[in-house]
């Protein structure tokens, strides 16, 4: 009876052991992902010669980076190098967070013989499709969302002096021009003015933009306001993280009907910061 | 024999004291294993059930000696699907060690048991049958009584052992899934597991003094 009851507590032992290796082992294989996911970025940059481009991605926590090269194939851009940067740990996951930074004046196109930078001088660039190139010379296409890029030269003679401007990083902001002549604003513009609209609620002379209404006229030395403050919005809808640099700008005409404007950068770094339920939901979707 | 007894108790000392100096363990566990499987092959030509654990030792031997060159630290190792099977490395450890724990403690109970029948001929009782008031009036009374308090000690020692061992088995493939800051909790079964080793050692040294052996 004693031989018996010490066999049967020795093999339910041995079962819980098994039980116990075969469980996590199957737990973890489950968890572990075979790419990197990467954060929906909504990113939108005023390309300067300093422009970095930062996106975020998620990968198990033991994995290391062997990224060398990357291209992003929707411009047909020559290959560049990245750099990355394990972020941190995702708490209560096998995850980690890193990021990939591309310095957009090291990105050529056509061998070399035009700069991102300076293609988006002329217009506008939307990016969504990075290709990443492995030490084993195997290439990866993800979609990381959205990245726009542009660059918007000063004008000359301007009769709207920009007089003073301030912002802040809970993306609040303000800027004041006074103008120099007797001029007339025709217009607000922005090269991304849905995300302005979706994101920034914006006033000019503590009028909402959507109700103001152009043209108005400005003697000289009178002052025009605008401020602008992120709306009541933790992301762009649809994004993980956004972080966005976009100008909005009157423009009119001076006396000499010359142009004129005054350009106000409006901006929000948000990075919403995700649970391990957000980012087991986030992977489900991506699979 | 004396000398056995003490390389077997050395050997242990060796082998759960971990002084290190960077990386390098100045107190290595291949010479702990090497004085273990020497220790209990010299006490197995007197008491057989000893020597079971000399194959085991020697098999630690080597294992530990590739661990001065492969150093593991199941708490620290950051585990991904193509190196799991290290997971394994602790638990076949662990298993070994039990083999040679189980060959220690059956060869002092054995031995203790040799000892309590050459004192107590005669008395056909068996150990286990005596009641509580007894076992304190034979309590260091003589051979008998060190000979009964031997193999119950190894027979407590060596359930200790054992189930901090299956303990240690159990919670070990938690390490894949639990966070880093969790895993030193494991902590405690490793330390109640020294101090049941701790307290084999003891008893390994009182047998040995008990027994005068030269």
């Amino acid at each position: 009876m004693k031989l018996r009851l010490k066999i049967i507590s020795i093999a339910a032992v041995l079962i819980l052991i098994v039980s116990a290796w075969v469980v996590n082992i199957r737990a973890f294989l489950s968890y572990s992902i075979d790419d990197p996911v990467f954060l929906k970025a909504y990113l939108a940059y005023h390309t300067d010669e300093n422009t970095e481009a930062e996106f975020y991605y998620i990968t198990n926590s033991y994995d290391k980076n062997n990224w060398y090269e990357a291209s992003f194939p929707e411009i047909d851009s020559d290959k560049f190098y990245t750099n990355t940067f394990e972020m941190q740990a995702i708490r209560n996951s096998s995850y980690k967070i890193n990021k990939l930074v591309i310095r957009l004046n090291s990105v050529f196109l056509k061998n070399g013989a035009e700069r991102l930078v300076d293609k988006a001088a002329e217009k506008p660039v939307y990016i969504s499709k990075l290709m990443l190139t492995d030490k084993d010379n195997i290439s990866r296409e993800y979609d990381f969302g959205r990245l726009c890029m542009y660059r918007e030269e000063q004008i000359s003679n301007n009769a709207l002096q920009f007089e003073n401007g301030m912002s802040s990083s809970d993306s609040r902001g303000h800027s004041t021009a006074r103008a120099l002549d007797n001029i007339r604003l025709t217009a607000v513009e922005s090269p991304f003015m849905d995300i302005v609209q979706e994101m920034f609620d914006v006033r000019i002379n503590g009028t909402s933009i959507s109700d103001f209404t152009f043209p108005i006229d400005m003697a000289t030395d009178d002052s025009i306001e605008v401020e602008y403050a992120l709306k009541d919005v933790s992301k762009v809808p649809g994004y993980q993280f956004s972080r966005v640099f976009i100008p909005i700008r009157l423009s009119g005409v001076d006396s000499a009907g010359g142009r004129c404007e005054m350009s106000n950068m409006v901006h929000c770094d948000q990075y919403y910061k995700l649970t391990a339920g957000d980012v087991r939901n986030f992977i489900r979707e991506g699979r | 024999m004396r000398k056995h007894y003490s390389q077997v108790i050395w050997g242990f000392v060796l082998v759960f004291i971990n002084i290190n100096i960077g990386f390098f363990d100045i107190l290595p566990d291949f010479i702990g294993y090497a004085l273990v499987a020497a220790g209990l092959d010299g006490l197995g030509k007197e008491c057989p059930p000893f020597r079971k654990g000399a194959a085991p030792a020697v098999i630690m031997f080597f294992v530990s000696l590739i661990t001065i060159f492969y150093p593991s630290n199941v708490f620290n190792s950051e585990f991904s699907p193509s190196n799991i099977w290290l997971l394994g490395f602790p638990a076949f450890c662990s298993i070994v060690q039990l083999i040679i724990f189980y060959s220690v403690c059956r060869g002092i109970h054995s031995k203790s048991f040799g000892l309590y029948q050459e004192s107590a001929a005669g008395m056909d009782i068996p150990p286990e049958t005596l009641t509580l008031q007894e076992q304190l009036e034979e309590e260091y009374n003589g051979d008998k009584a060190a000979g009964r308090r031997f193999m119950k000690a190894s027979k407590n020692r060596w359930y200790w052992i054992a189930g901090c061992t299956f303990a240690e088995l159990l919670v070990l493939p938690f390490m894949l899934n639990v966070q880093q800051w969790a895993k030193p909790s494991f902590m405690g079964i490793i330390v109640v597991k020294l101090l049941a080793v701790i307290s084999l050692l003891v008893l390994l040294k009182d047998v040995r003094n008990h027994l005068q052996v030269e």
